[in-house]
Order: C-alpha cells, then sequence, then structure tokens
C-alpha cells in the first residue's frame, strides 16, 4: 500500500505558508523532500496553489455597506412574504368561495344555461337509451343528471376557479 | 425577485415595514469588521468552484446573506469563518449542480500585476490554473482549503462535510491527481 502521509509533512507545509521554502529549510529537509514522494508532493501542490492564491486579482467587491444594506432589506422582503403567505392563501380560498357562489347564482337564474343542462340531459338520455344496464338504468341516469346537474356544473366552476386562484398565487410567490 | 431587481418603489415599501421581523445574526459594525476580512478570500474560493466571476458574485452576496440569517453565533472567528466556507461551499455545489460551469484560474483574469511580473509568473499560474480545471470540485475545494485558506483537516471536514479521517487520504489522493496533471507534458507546455 503507498505511503500517504510523513513525519515531515507539518514542517515543509509550514516552510512553504511562509514563504521560506526551499530557501530556508535545512539541506537535510530538502534531502528528504528530494527522496520522499509525499513531501515532494504536498511541496509542489502547496506551493503551486499559495502562489495561484497570492496572485493578484482585479475584482471591485461590494463595500460592507451595501452587502448589509441589501441584507437588511432582502431580510424584510423574506419576511414581508413569509408573513403574507396565509394571508394569500386565505385570498385565493376567499376568492373560490366567491366564484362558487357566483357561479351557483348564475346557473340557477340564467334560463339558456338551465336549457343547456336540459339538452345534456337528454342527449345524455338518447345516448344511453339503447345500453342495457342492470343499474342504473338510462333513464334513472337522465333523471339524476336533471337533478343534480346544477350542482355538478357549480362544483365544476368551482374546483377551476380554485384551481386558476392558486396558480396565480403561485406565480405571484 | 432578487434584490438586484428591485425597483425604488419596492425599496420604499419595504422601507416602510419598519415592524417586520429582520433577525441578523450580527451587528452592523461587527458584520463590517467581518466582511472587510473575509470576503475577498470567500470571493477567490468561489470564483475557483464556480468558473464564474459574476456567480461569484452573486454567491457572494448569498453567502453572507445567509450567514446573516442563519441565526448561528459561532464562538470564534474560525468557527465563523468555518461557517461561512460551508456556505458557499454548498452553494457552489448547488450552483455546479444547476449548470456544469468551467471553473477557471487566474490566468482567465485581467492581470493586474506589472507587465514584468506577469511575464515571470503567468505560465505558472496558468499551468496550475489549467491542471486544477481538470480536478474535480471537491478535490479543487480541498485543495484550496487546505494550502490556501490554511485549513486544518477539521475544519475542511466541517466545510467539505466529509469525516476528519478521510481528509488526509482525499487530500493526499487529490495531490497525487494535481501532480501528476502539472507534470503532463500538455500542461506544462501550455495546449
Amino acid at each position: 500500500m503507498a505511503q500517504i502521509s510523513c513525519t515531515h509533512e507539518d514542517d515543509v507545509l509550514m516552510l512553504v505558508t511562509t514563504g521560506q521554502w526551499p530557501d530556508r529549510a535545512d539541506a537535510g529537509l530538502r534531502a528528504h523532500v528530494a527522496a520522499c514522494p509525499v513531501c515532494a508532493d504536498l511541496a509542489l501542490i502547496a506551493q503551486a496553489v499559495e502562489d495561484e492564491r497570492a496572485r493578484p486579482v482585479d475584482v471591485a467587491l461590494p463595500g460592507a455597506g451595501t452587502v448589509w444594506w441589501r441584507a437588511q432589506l432582502r431580510s424584510r422582503q423574506d419576511a414581508v412574504r413569509e408573513s403574507g403567505r396565509p394571508i394569500t392563501i386565505a385570498h385565493g380560498m376567499l376568492l373560490a368561495a366567491a366564484g362558487g357562489v357566483a357561479g351557483a347564482v348564475f346557473g340557477a337564474t340564467t334560463d339558456w344555461f338551465q336549457r343547456g343542462l336540459r339538452i345534456g340531459r337528454d342527449v345524455m338520455v338518447s345516448a344511453f337509451s339503447n345500453v342495457r344496464l342492470p343499474v342504473p338504468t338510462a333513464e334513472a341516469a337522465g333523471t339524476w343528471l336533471a337533478a343534480y346537474g346544477t350542482t355538478l356544473a357549480v362544483g365544476g366552476l368551482i374546483v377551476v376557479a380554485a384551481t386558476a386562484v392558486m396558480v396565480w398565487a403561485l406565480k405571484e410567490e | 425577485m432578487t434584490i438586484r431587481d428591485m425597483t425604488v418603489s419596492d425599496v420604499e415599501r419595504l422601507a416602510g415595514v419598519a415592524e417586520a421581523e429582520t433577525t441578523l445574526a450580527m451587528t452592523e459594525d461587527a458584520f463590517r469588521a467581518f466582511y472587510d476580512r473575509t470576503a475577498r478570500p470567500v470571493w477567490g474560493y468561489l470564483a475557483r468552484l464556480t468558473g464564474d466571476r459574476a456567480l461569484a458574485d452573486d454567491l457572494l452576496q448569498e453567502t453572507f446573506y445567509r450567514f446573516l440569517r442563519s441565526g448561528a453565533t459561532p464562538e470564534t472567528e474560525a468557527h465563523r469563518r468555518n461557517t461561512l466556507f460551508k456556505i458557499a461551499t454548498n452553494l457552489a455545489r448547488d450552483a455546479h449542480r444547476r449548470r456544469r460551469v468551467r471553473p477557471f484560474f487566474l490566468g482567465d483574469l485581467p492581470d493586474v500585476a506589472s507587465h514584468e511580473d506577469a511575464a515571470v509568473t503567468f505560465e505558472q499560474t496558468t499551468d496550475v490554473g489549467r491542471a486544477m480545471r481538470a480536478l474535480k470540485p471537491r478535490d479543487r475545494a480541498m485543495l484550496w482549503l487546505a494550502y490556501a485558506e490554511g485549513s486544518s483537516h477539521q475544519e475542511i471536514a466541517g466545510v467539505m462535510g466529509v469525516q476528519t479521517a478521510s481528509v488526509k487520504l482525499l487530500l493526499f489522493r487529490a495531490r497525487r491527481r494535481l501532480a501528476a496533471l502539472l507534470s503532463r507534458p500538455a500542461v506544462k507546455g501550455g495546449a
């Protein structure tokens, strides 16, 4: 198994990081590094990375005050968003309920809507008239549709309205 | 919406929310001093991990913001610094997952050293940069933390999320890989 550490590593690393390698290293350590693959790699890589770190870079970092101000602002922004989320959901539910009520009133008071429902019922009845089902019969299905058609339509409207509101609220988030 | 996208009216509206809960982990004075000491090393680390100066700028601010919002109150400067590098590492890792970025080294950057200095060091630096580009992000991060930041094995383990006992072996392997890359004629020849 290859050797992965050496007792001289700390000495070599200290000399490299303090800029004393190899000039200030004693001859014994230099000889050791020349013969020890672990220390040789360490000296080479630590020196290369240190040179890379020390290389001047032309970068204009934002000032501490700017970063602090932005952090404050964003912190408030996040706090507002977090505190506003329940309100958004409540608004969504209220809007969905209002949409449902409006749909129910519309369905119950509009003649052409009622006619449409009756036509739909008749189509269903004729479509199922040839089908022999034990229960329910086509006639029973038509009766059921006539009785609950409005409720079904309103329920559908509520689902569509609630979905639309939730999608809108999530997009706003 | 990011802070950069905010309009003046957004700022005014938010400035009015004085009662909003805005708990940050430091006072402004403490933050300024801490930022002045750590921003440049963190930027250098992020730039090398992500390979994108603009992204490093953004991640730098995100790093400090998350540090401030973390609520953590590390006892010592070293703890604070390690927390900062840990956040930076995670952000760079996320950015790397989102898009495969090419890590850069300073050979890619405008050189502000004198022309004479540049002539002497540019070849070496581009060799190192080119070789490090070929490393895995984890190897780059570990080598940078160990030899540019002088972090201990325990600190590296904390930042990278690995076992302390594994750091020695991982560093050894990363050194071997980089040394092998640096000794290749293609790298040495600047191909």
